[in-house]
């Protein structure tokens, strides 16, 4: 009975969030990073589930002093790293994923090198859908 | 026409054919010096190493090399190349040996001897991590075509754009390919299976 309550409901729930943005933030992980090494970057992915467009606004690592938005992206060879003040769309129904050579996010001000099996706390402010929390992985440096 | 005259008519059509092959041979050299000079990407350099001591590329003389150009404050695309290269080395199943691996920064004034050697230690297989002199830098760059520029960011850090490509050195010396970021696996595996032969 409890299980058919629960299901009812996960249906009903599904039905509203028509038309909005319905976030999973998943799959985190970062390269491990040696002493010295002020910045890195961490990956991720997003699911909209929700039919509603969202966007990814703003990032806070606290393990970090600075978590920004980032974009590589290659022009005539040249590989140039930008920052992304404007956020990035998730649009509704979309699977975006932050992977190596792509958008990723920088953290910066590292007071220590990030360690193989660290797991770092992230939270990701989206416009419509608020804040989501994620856990970073930190994997071995030659991670792909 | 008498035949003093025929014979020298003869003459002068063997001497135009003398100077019309010479001219080929002269012009056919001249485009491959040409074409030589437009591939020579590469050349000998000297550098400092992670130990600070002078490196020369004579001592990468003889084997062939995989050669990046990046910065150690690049949290994505350096990484990422280098971690590929290691990965790649290790699916051609020839060893550490069959290639260097050799890191260059394009950032002197932040990555000094000590920074380039913490950075390539990081890839559990050995990487070749090279600084120097900006005016060092800069003359292997050129030699390379390889472009860089700092670009400031708003945490009053700066960022550098580069030329992301590897470059393929067969055991000659000489240049063979480049590995894009965006080539797939299959592409790169198959460059890197030109130069360790």
């Amino acid at each position: 009975m409890k299980l058919v309550l629960a299901f009812a409901a996960l249906l009903l729930a599904a039905c509203g969030a028509r038309g909005t943005a319905d976030i999973v933030v998943e799959k985190g992980w970062a390269r491990a990073t040696v002493a010295g090494q002020d910045s890195a970057a961490a990956y991720l992915t997003i699911v909209n589930r929700g039919g509603g467009d969202d966007r990814l606004l703003a990032v806070s690592v606290p393990r970090a002093s600075m978590a920004m938005l980032h974009t590589s992206s290659m022009e005539d060879g040249i590989m140039r790293m930008r920052d992304m003040s404007d956020g990035l769309a998730v649009p509704g129904g979309a699977t975006v994923a932050l992977a190596p050579n792509g958008t990723h996010i920088m953290l910066s001000g590292l007071a220590a090198p990030l360690r193989q099996g660290e797991q770092i706390p992230a939270t990701l402010r989206f416009a419509k859908a608020g804040t989501k929390d994620v856990m970073i992985k930190v994997e071995e440096a030659s991670a792909q | 026409m008498s035949l003093k005259r025929v014979r020298l008519l003869l003459w002068v059509l063997v001497g135009l054919a003398a100077a019309g092959v010479a001219a080929l041979l002269i012009y056919q050299r001249s485009v491959q010096t040409r074409t030589e000079q437009a591939i020579a990407v590469g050349g000998p350099f000297s550098l400092t190493d992670s130990n600070g001591l002078p490196f020369s590329s004579v001592k990468l003389a003889g084997k062939p090399f995989a050669i990046f150009f990046g910065f150690t404050h690049c949290p994505d695309v350096c990484p990422t190349t280098l971690a590929r290269l290691a990965r790649l080395r290790g699916q051609l199943g020839r060893g550490e040996d069959s290639f260097a691996i050799v890191f260059v920064t394009v950032d002197p004034e932040r990555d000094g001897p000590q920074e380039v050697g913490r950075y390539t230690a990081l890839f559990n297989t050995p990487v070749i991590g090279l600084t120097g002199t900006p005016a060092a830098i800069e003359q292997v760059k050129k030699q390379f075509g390889v472009f860089s520029q700092k670009v400031a960011q708003p945490n009053s850090d700066y960022s550098v754009d580069h030329t992301a490509a590897t470059f393929l050195i067969g055991p000659d010396g000489k240049f063979v390919a480049t590995i894009a970021p965006e080539e797939g696996d299959s592409a790169a595996l198959a460059k890197l299976k030109r130069i360790i032969g």
